[in-house]
């Protein structure tokens, strides 16, 4: 591997590794201000307009779109993957909204508190067919990023063994919940695992891990229950 | 790292502690700033207020031109071989990724302490170290100007001569950015006054050595890498003046 190849995939890898913080920072304070109306004694980096996630999720495409143009790899999305590959994955991300709970509810258990049900997050968007839109593509993107570029670059381009490759992803997907709070970051560092996995053992093709992604976040918005907004 | 390596990072580092010092010492005393202030305002026309961001400004630039000749000559180096830039859509792209990207780790980092310290308040923090409050006493459309240019003197002189001239002499790649990078994040937090701002101009220095480090290490050239500080520069000092309370933005007398 040439020196410029180092360092064109660790400049990528630095580049990609915290996309979330700086769209939902910014997009709060650009998309958000105008329609927290209601709530105004909330912050506004709470507003969970729809304006909001459909930015986040076009910025999250743009930069996997750039992020992938740009690293040096070459894309394979039609190398064969066993069919059971994409049955495990979608199953995973039917599991994965409960797995998350359990990952709360252990670590609350362990603070000698309780988890309330399940339910979604009040950061997360309403449950209009455009957020479940912009929640699917947000999905695509960040598998993209994460295993399709992250992964591969770590294990494939710079030759880390897979296990660690596996393990830092994870951590950076889960930091990239930080806005979510603590707690989300731990649940989501857990499912990037999983996700992980998936593209590792199902024949390094990043459609695994995105279909369990898109059905994990389909599922999230249309079949949990909703937690009352907090005011 | 050879001998011709070592020399040069000697060499460099005095360049920086120079330039710094010619900034920064002349005026520490408050007497000394009140004299120069009215001297200069008395024989130029120049309002006394814009004194010390014009003049700090001007010594910043120049010392930094200096310092950077200072470097070309002691490494040998062309100016066409550091600025030539070879644009394809691939180096355009990676351009637009680094400068998303410097941005993205800034504002990770800033969470970050955010999670550690809630109370803390970091625009405030940016916009009363004492540089950036005197550029923001200048009139409006001097305020993208002035950390813009400064931005482009620093980044030709941390990422173009100093790191170039690094790896001229055979110095590893990682090692020539972190010594270019450390000199370059000592510096910045050199000028700052608090604890918090130290940590957030660190912070910052830090993202900004690596990536454009990196930039500079794959493109050849350090053009991309003074596009990404000086658009990054130019942009967290509005914001955080536009963020923080409006008292750090008065005019300091």
């Amino acid at each position: 591997m040439t020196t410029r190849t180092l360092c064109l995939s660790v400049l990528i890898l630095l580049c990609t590794a915290f996309p979330a913080q700086a769209f939902r920072l910014t997009l709060a304070g650009v998309v958000g201000g105008g329609s927290t109306g209601t709530r105004s004694s909330a912050p506004r980096r709470l507003d969970p307009a729809v304006t909001g996630q459909v930015a986040f999720a076009v910025a999250l495409i743009a930069v996997a779109a750039l992020a992938a143009t740009l690293a040096p790899m070459e894309w394979d999305l039609t190398s064969s993957v066993d069919w059971y590959w994409y049955a495990a994955a979608a199953a995973f991300g039917f599991l994965a909204p409960v797995l998350e709970w359990a990952v709360g509810a252990a670590v609350l258990a362990i603070r000698h508190r309780r988890l309330a049900g399940i339910a979604l997050h009040r950061l997360a968007g309403g449950g209009s067919a455009l957020v479940v839109l912009a929640a699917v593509g947000a999905a695509a993107a960040e598998e993209v990023l994460f295993r399709g570029v992250g992964l591969h670059l770590l294990e494939g381009v710079l030759g880390w063994p897979a296990a660690a490759a596996l393990a830092i992803t994870a951590v950076v997907y889960g930091l990239n919940h930080l806005y979510f709070g603590a707690m989300t970051v731990v649940q989501k560092t857990v499912t990037g695992v999983g996700f992980g996995l998936l593209y590792l053992l199902g024949g390094h093709n990043v459609l695994v891990p995105l279909v369990a992604h898109v059905v994990q976040n389909v599922v999230v918005l249309t079949l949990l229950p909703r937690r009352k907004v907090a005011s | 790292m050879t001998r011709d390596g070592v020399v040069f990072t000697a060499i460099a580092l005095a360049a920086t502690v120079v330039w710094l010092a010619l900034y920064r010492l002349p005026f520490r005393r408050n007497r000394t700033r009140q004299r120069i202030r009215m001297a200069v305002a008395g024989r130029t026309g120049l309002p006394s207020k814009y004194v010390f961001p014009v003049l700090g400004t001007v010594i910043y630039l120049v010392g930094g031109i200096l310092a950077s000749v200072v470097l070309l000559w002691a490494g040998d180096l062309g100016l066409g071989g550091l600025l030539a830039w070879h644009v394809t859509p691939h180096s355009v792209g990676l351009l637009l990724l680094t400068a998303i990207g410097a941005s993205a780790l800034t504002a990770f980092a800033m969470s970050t302490l955010y999670t550690v310290r809630p109370g803390i308040d970091v625009p405030g923090a940016v916009s009363s170290v004492r540089w950036i409050t005197e550029i923001l006493a200048l009139p409006r459309q001097w305020r993208y100007a002035v950390p813009a240019a400064s931005a482009v003197v620093e980044e030709f002189f941390f990422r173009g001569v100093f790191l170039g001239g690094l790896l001229a002499t055979g110095t590893p790649v990682w090692a020539a950015i972190a010594i270019s990078g450390a000199a370059f994040t000592i510096g910045q937090v050199l000028l700052t006054e608090t604890a918090l701002q130290a940590t957030v101009l660190a912070l910052s220095s830090v993202v900004l050595a690596v990536v454009c480090g990196l930039l500079v290490a794959v493109e050849g050239s350090v053009l991309p890498a003074i596009a990404v500080h000086a658009s990054f520069a130019a942009y967290y000092t509005q914001t955080s003046a536009r963020r923080a309370a409006p008292v750090a933005a008065a005019v300091p007398r």
